[in-house]
């Protein structure tokens, strides 16, 4: 057989980086304080001292850490990124993941020989794509967006020899992710360079009778009854009235998340390297349900490939960490 | 600074493809039309019309461009794109898969980087520059000084936003077909029969425009104020992505702008009265976080 499939987690915070690892991930994804990082988050993401203790920790333990410079920066802001890049690096970290074309080629140039992943973020969904940037880069990985079926998956594993990376879990982006400016179009703020969209500092949450109004930068985006699921504060998980029918729907993504176990036999012989759960805004206990779930999963299938089956349990486990979404495999399963 | 026409955008048959850029040819004002179809792979079947547009814009003196798909999904989608690229005089690239596919399959044929493209920086603009492209259509995601400095930067010919609705998202799901309750495998184009979907939020203010794969802003949008700024820093080209029938006076208010005979003022009130539904003016992309 060949090389295990590995698994990796979200680290948004000292603690659930530790959890992470101490849950059965291979590697933890996460990032610095700054606006080189596309998950901007309040109250998630490292400073340099934290990243030097979480790669300490990782590294006791053979696990490893891969660090997040994966914004697109403009107005001045490019600089910055180099800078953390640099710190990056010289603290250790395993490998960077990136988007952008000029932090590409700085590390290319600077820091030669540093594996690099291509972020989600850069979208290279096509071999093409994906091997211009080995070609030119000298990437490493690649994180495929999350828009490709399994047939596309394999498609590109048969065509290029960089390492492949998908999410078995999490939210999703059912977007394009370089190229949704959503959010930006509502709030003015260009999420690919500001950390993500829908800015944390601009929803609103307003309470009124029974309803719950979601707001972003004053737009509504939701309203919901005391019964009805919430769903995460972004434009594309909104609900909306189409004009001509009258109809209120969801447009763009019913209430769902991403769960993928049911193909986890499929990801290994699609020859997929690694496996992403999504969540660095997450926290403790998300992170270890996840990690610990789909870590008892991966290793019952490389025990008995041909009698692998989903356990309930494991199922049960992971809906708890959603409150009521359903679940989807997305593009793995039919593009609808 | 000159003007294009994106491609038209929706799903048509061929007489409503070639009567588009028909129109856009008559233009005096218009400079280039881009042709093709950025996100779904199934309207790009109406071969004839496509090829059909690119003469049009020739005869008529104009620059056709060939913008490739957004998302290729694999080699069938690069095949089928390959007798236009060989028919256009120059194409745009809104993958940079296509970089080394036409690098090796039609070496020497003159690219340019698409709005599709992310383009941020300086940086970005010299390495697709390297990579072959000779012009690049900057992003809507940009920041009004950013545009202003990749314009003024001299790396390559630059192209701004000026008017439209910009797409704003692409997915893999068929949006259109999933308002029909239809799979994406067999959409049968409803999004032809749609013609758009509006959707507003729950207070009935303007939200998104669904066009098959497609989320376009529910408002036109227009940069009519940061023109100049545009034109003075540099800016090739201006980009107007224009419905059917509106090419002609759209095109014309921007040109007499452009040369200075009406205020801004008057130009917005010229387009306000073309445009179905209010003009939002301004880029989109305009603020920090506080």
């Amino acid at each position: 057989m060949t090389k295990k499939i590995q698994l990796r987690a979200p680290g948004g915070t000292l603690a659930t980086l530790r959890t992470a690892i101490d849950a059965g991930a291979d590697g933890v994804f996460t990032g610095l304080k700054s606006l080189s990082n596309i998950r901007n988050f309040p109250g998630i993401n490292f400073s340099v001292d934290e990243l030097r203790e979480g790669l300490d920790y990782a590294h006791e333990r053979g696990k490893e850490v891969y660090v997040a410079v994966n914004a697109f920066p403009q107005g001045g802001l490019v600089e910055g990124a180099f800078r953390d890049i640099e710190t990056a690096v010289s603290l250790g970290a395993d490998s960077l993941i990136i988007a952008d074309l000029a932090l590409l080629r700085f590390v290319r140039d600077n820091f030669p020989g540093t594996p690099v992943q291509v972020s989600v973020q850069a979208g290279a969904g096509t071999a093409r794509m994906i091997n211009l940037l080995k070609d030119e880069f000298g990437i490493k990985g690649v994180v495929l967006p999350r828009i490709l079926s399994m047939d596309e998956v394999e498609a590109v594993r048969r065509a290029t020899d960089v390492e492949i990376e998908t999410f078995v879990f999490g939210l999703l982006c059912i977007n394009y992710e370089p190229n949704c400016t959503m959010s930006c179009y509502l709030t003015g703020v260009p999420n690919q360079t500001f950390g993500a969209c829908s800015p944390a500092e601009l929803i609103e949450f307003d309470e009124s009778g029974d309803r719950l109004d979601m707001r972003l930068d004053g737009y509504l985006m939701n309203s919901f009854t005391a019964d009805e699921v919430r769903t995460y504060p972004t434009p594309c998980k909104g609900r909306y009235r189409e004009e001509r029918s009258g109809r209120v729907t969801y447009p763009f993504q019913s209430p769902s998340s991403l769960q993928t176990m049911t193909m986890l036999p499929r990801f290994v012989e699609a020859g997929v390297d690694a496996l992403k759960i999504e969540g660095r805004q997450r926290g403790k206990t998300y992170v270890r349900e996840a990690v610990s779930v789909l870590r008892e999963a991966i290793d019952s299938y490389y025990a008995d490939p041909d009698g692998f089956v989903v356990r309930p349990q494991w199922e049960a486990r992971l809906a708890a960490l959603f409150e009521g979404g359903d679940f989807t495999t997305t593009a793995y399963g039919e593009k609808a | 600074m000159k003007l294009s026409v994106a491609p038209i955008s929706g799903s048509h048959g061929a007489d409503a493809i070639v009567a588009y850029y028909r129109e856009a040819a008559s233009s005096p004002h218009v400079d280039r039309g881009y042709v093709g179809e950025l996100y779904c792979p199934k309207r790009l079947i109406p071969r004839r019309a496509f090829e059909q547009a690119m003469d049009i814009l020739e005869d008529a003196g104009k620059e056709a461009v060939f913008s490739t798909l957004a998302l290729p999904a694999g080699e069938a989608d690069y095949d089928a794109a390959a007798p236009y690229v060989e028919r256009a005089q120059a194409v745009e690239i809104n993958n940079f898969g296509f970089v080394p596919w036409i690098r090796e399959n039609f070496p020497g044929k003159t690219m340019q980087a698409g709005p599709i493209c992310n383009i941020y920086s300086r940086d970005d603009l010299e390495i697709v520059r390297d990579w072959g492209c000779s012009g690049a259509s900057l992003h809507i995601d940009l920041m009004p000084e950013t545009v202003l400095d990749l314009c003024g930067s001299g790396i390559v010919p630059a192209e701004v936003f000026v008017h439209g609705r910009p797409a704003l998202a692409f997915s893999w799901r068929c949006y259109s077909a999933r308002f029909a309750d239809r799979p994406a495998s067999a959409c049968g184009h409803v999004c032809r029969e749609q013609d758009g979907l509006v959707f507003r939020n729950l207070e009935g203010e303007d939200g998104f425009v669904v066009d098959g794969p497609a989320v376009l802003s529910g408002q036109v949008v227009s940069t009519a104020e940061q023109l100049q700024g545009y034109v003075q820093a540099g800016a090739a080209f201006g980009r107007l992505a224009l419905e059917p029938g509106e090419i002609l006076h759209v095109a014309a208010t921007y040109a007499t702008l452009l040369r200075g005979d009406i205020t801004v003022q008057r130009a917005k009130q010229d387009l306000d009265g073309l445009t179905d539904g209010p003009v939002r003016y301004g880029p989109v992309a305009r603020r920090r976080l506080p």
